[in-house]
């Protein structure tokens, strides 16, 4: 199956994130999926890379996977992907002819899912999430500022095999997403005891000094990240809900209540 | 005749390259950098501690140079200055994210344009079964990225977008079962940099006369890498003018926008001159100037990669076991962080007023080096694409070669310009 990662405005973290993906690998999945388009993973560089683009359209049943939010300022203009037939083309653009015929649409990282740091006040570019600038399309969002590679991967594996995905009502994999990060977390005996951090670096739940994993949904606390035991709970550090709908508009850090 | 192209493919973010060639040699080019975030202005309001997260925000290939630049801005601004054991591990964590950009960006990047790997996109000049070695370690690149990136996270929790690195120091208290797996990577590291050097010696033998290709002017710049921790020193501050190398002034530096121009990057000008930064610039600056050059770029970041896979292993035998230091005690007041890092000199600016964040200022590494005309004076990359021969206009891979040469990443160089220290809005880019 063909596969266009298109990266909006963005910091394109989540192809990075991807890149480094391990369950399964970018190589075993690069055989069972063919990228035919990446601004940061493919050969062909200007018009051929745009001639990849639209010829993948235009043979339908592929992937859609967009990182990164949509820029509707000045027609979109503040975020240009390419330049074809004497025109330069928008992501704006390129989003809404790339969903026409796609199999499968994937927003990949929390900009792409609901606006994000992109979007985030005052917006000087006017970004917006995938979902609100091509309406009643069917979108799985995989939210996460980046999107762990290993959750893309697996995602990806289980689309083209075949397998239902199934979601919750705004569109996340129940597989992935359907646990906080509170459920599994590894210190949830020191909440349970009312052991609380009272800085940044302590041992102790970070309930108090900002910690969101009660409301944050995601698998961080039994995938972890990078394929070793770290998260970044596991460094001392809070749940900044970097795949929530809000991220970032709210204060990560608080000051000690306790 | 004109040459559009746009995307430029196998970098961070979106740059359009527009070259002028007449009789097959590119007589001017120009820089235009297509995404644009405003992203100084989303900061004003926060809690100083944010700022360390989200400017990570800014680039998901050098993220952690962001949260040191960021932490040292706002420890400036009230004085502080962090213990040896977090200098240390933030290095680690830097030096990591560095090993995790040089290889994939010289073997997923740069490689392609030398060799083909899958498929026959240009005249190699790299015999067949040379390709076929390289190729075998171009896959290999995809797990040792991976791996740097890994040990990162052992440190930082996370890659990309750090958790670790914070206002006052570190989060993280590396027991002595993290450390082990530390230790292995960074020296499988450290042993694949030896393959990246083999592969790097078999393009410049086919290719050498792209080192007398991609002159940016010559003129470096550094911050300094590593340079707080000073045993394991990669580049002190400086900067290299007309050969001639003097201490690095920050007060020399000003940025200027464009009212008529087309590119979202802004253009850092140190005494009026455009400077290169990265690898090379690093290298001139510790050993001595060298033309610049396409190869010589490349030469320098294969190099740098084993250095710093080197001084990971070093620094992890300096790290403390089980401590860690942070504060919470920021003043109100200016500060500036800055740092060298994979591309370059990165520069972040604050001001604290009642614990808010009142301006904030980033200069980044690929600004200088994608900075477009300015009082008719070419940018680094648009001077080193000048004078090209290409043989083939309608597959420009001569072009591709030098801009991959700068590692462009264009997520990191869009940003608002600064006067006197007050951020101009966006309308002062110009969109064609």
């Amino acid at each position: 199956m063909n596969l266009i990662w298109l990266e909006t405005n963005g910091c394109s973290g989540n192809i990075i994130s991807f890149l480094n993906s391990e369950n399964p690998s970018f190589e075993f999945l690069k055989q069972r999926v063919n990228i035919t388009f990446s601004n940061s993973e493919m050969y062909p560089f200007g018009t051929k890379a745009m001639d990849a683009f639209f010829d993948t359209i235009e043979k339908g049943g592929y992937i859609l996977v967009v990182e990164g939010a949509i820029s509707t300022k000045d027609n979109g203009n503040y975020n240009i992907i390419g330049y074809y037939n004497d025109k330069y083309i928008t992501a704006l653009e390129a989003v809404k002819v790339a969903s026409e015929n796609a199999k499968f649409i994937i927003s990949a990282g929390t900009c792409s899912c609901f606006g994000g740091i992109s979007a985030a006040f005052p917006n000087v570019s006017e970004s917006k999430a995938l979902s609100e600038v091509i309406p009643n399309k069917k979108i799985i969002k995989m939210p996460g500022c980046p999107v762990s590679g290993n959750w893309m991967a697996s995602l990806l594996l289980n689309l083209i095999e075949g397998n239902q995905i199934e979601l919750d009502p705004i569109g996340r994999p129940i597989y992935l997403y359907g646990n906080t990060v509170h459920d599994f977390c590894e210190r949830r005996t020191f909440f349970e005891r009312n052991i609380f951090a009272k800085r940044i670096g302590d041992v102790g739940c970070y309930l108090k000094i900002g910690c969101v994993g009660p409301s944050t949904k995601a698998p961080c606390p039994y995938t972890r990240w990078n394929g070793y035991i770290k998260w970044p709970i596991g460094v001392n550090s809070p749940c900044i809900g970097c795949s929530s709908k809000d991220f970032p508009n709210y204060t990560l850090f608080k000051e000690d209540e306790v | 005749m004109e040459i559009v192209l746009s995307p430029i493919t196998r970098i961070s973010g979106f740059l359009t390259i527009i070259a002028q060639v007449d009789d097959n040699i590119v007589v001017d080019a120009k820089c235009k950098g297509t995404m644009f975030r405003g992203f100084e202005k989303l900061l004003i309001g926060k809690h100083p501690f944010d700022a360390v997260y989200l400017t990570q925000r800014i680039c998901g290939i050098c993220s952690s140079a962001h949260s040191i630049a960021s932490s040292r801005a706002l420890e400036d601004c009230s004085s502080l200055i962090v213990d040896y054991n977090s200098r240390i591990i933030r290095n680690i964590i830097h030096g990591f994210d560095i090993l995790q950009n040089h290889i994939r960006q010289f073997y997923l990047f740069s490689i392609p344009d030398f060799v083909n790997i899958e498929t026959e996109n240009f005249k190699s000049k790299v015999p067949r079964d040379l390709e076929i070695k390289i190729g075998d370690n171009y896959i290999k690149s995809l797990y040792y990225s991976t791996l740097a990136h890994q040990g990162l996270s052992i440190l930082g929790g996370k890659a990309p977008h750090n958790h670790a690195i914070v206002f006052g120091g570190v989060t993280t208290k590396l027991n002595q079962y993290e450390y082990s797996k530390a230790v292995e990577i960074a020296d499988e590291l450290l042993s694949f940099c030896q393959y990246m050097l083999e592969d790097y010696y078999i393009i410049e033998k086919y290719y050498t006369e792209y080192f007398n290709i991609g002159d940016s002017g010559s003129n470096y710049l550094s911050f300094g890498l590593f340079d707080d921790t000073p045993e394991f020193n990669i580049c002190s501050s400086g900067v290299l003018i007309n050969r001639k190398y003097s201490e690095l002034n920050l007060n020399d530096l000003k940025e200027y926008e464009f009212v008529d121009d087309i590119s979202f990057i802004k253009a850092p000008r140190y005494l009026n001159l455009p400077m290169e930064v990265g690898p090379l610039s690093r290298n001139c600056i510790k050993n001595g100037w060298v033309k610049s050059s396409t190869l010589g770029r490349i030469k320098s970041r294969v190099y740098e990669a084993k250095s710093i896979a080197e001084n990971i292993k070093n620094m992890l035998k300096e790290v403390a076991i089980n401590k860690n230091s942070t504060s919470k005690d920021v003043l109100d007041g200016t500060g500036i962080g800055t740092t060298d890092t994979i591309r370059g000199a990165l520069y972040h600016s604050v001001e604290i007023q009642n614990k808010k964040i009142n301006q904030y200022n980033i200069i980044t590494p690929s600004a200088f080096n994608l900075s477009p005309t300015y009082n008719g004076i070419k940018g680094p990359l648009e001077r080193a694409l000048i004078g090209t021969y290409i043989e083939d206009t309608s597959n420009p891979i001569e072009i591709i070669r030098t801009v991959h040469s700068f590692d462009p990443c264009v997520s990191c160089a869009t940003h608002l310009v600064s006067k006197d220290g007050v951020l101009l809005n966006e309308n002062h880019f110009v969109h064609r």
